[in-house]
């Protein structure tokens, strides 16, 4: 599962390990969502099971991020093959 | 493999960014080979219909014009159209807006969630909803 991740919510934690922790998600941050692709945000990130971190190029270059070098950074063309063929589902959070 | 992409757009254009990435996702879509449907529904009813020339005079800045015209990406919808999108509207929200029977960005179709989103649905490989 891949969990598009495109606004702040203090409760996202939860909600991630409510929704998917036991199948292993990998994260795709957008918008907003950027502001968790620190060092601080990923880790709590891989201790609820969240596998890759992945951050739209876009939305990152519009806003001051000290980005963590656990994230992977993605352009457009790269998300869709994330979305379109690597992950049976995509839910946005 | 082509698939087909459905996105449920669920913001408008000045609210956030969820606009900005529906239509960066599907154009990076349709230039990989993919099909998309995109369904605008809620605030993103006004993606849909074309701009009215502003009467009198204009009274915001230019450096305010500027910032948001970042986010008018109605012509960009009419681009994934000639692209071969498949964009539609839920009437429903746009009476609720205020909105229904004004004219359409080219290609932009008149929608409901009975007929055209169950269409989409029906056709559609990956689903995707973007809001706040």
């Amino acid at each position: 599962m891949l969990l598009l991740i495109n606004k702040t919510n203090p409760r996202l934690l939860e909600r991630i390990s409510l929704l998917a922790a036991d199948q292993d998600p990998d994260v795709l941050l957008a918008g907003d969502g950027v502001f968790y692709a620190s060092d601080f945000m990923v880790d709590k990130f891989r201790d609820i099971g969240v596998e890759e971190v992945y951050a739209s190029k876009p939305c990152l270059a519009s806003r001051q991020v000290k980005l963590s070098d656990k994230c992977q950074v993605v352009d457009y063309d790269q998300m869709v093959p994330l979305i379109m063929g690597e992950h049976e589902k995509t839910v946005c959070l | 493999m082509s698939k087909t992409l459905t996105i449920v757009l669920m913001s408008g254009y000045q609210e956030n960014e969820d606009a900005l990435l529906a239509v960066g996702l599907a154009r990076a879509a349709l230039e990989a080979g993919h099909g998309v449907n995109m369904f605008l529904f809620g605030n993103a009813v006004n993606l849909a219909n074309k701009e009215k020339p502003i009467e009198g005079r204009v009274r915001i800045s230019e450096r305010l014009k500027g910032h948001q015209d970042i986010g008018k990406i109605g012509p960009e919808i009419e681009e994934l159209a000639s692209m071969g999108a498949q964009i539609a509207t839920c009437h429903t929200n746009e009476y609720g807006r205020g909105t229904e029977g004004e004219d359409y960005r080219d290609g932009v179709q008149w929608g409901d969630v009975g007929e055209t989103f169950i269409r989409f649905l029906l056709t559609t490989n990956v689903l995707l909803s973007i809001g706040h």
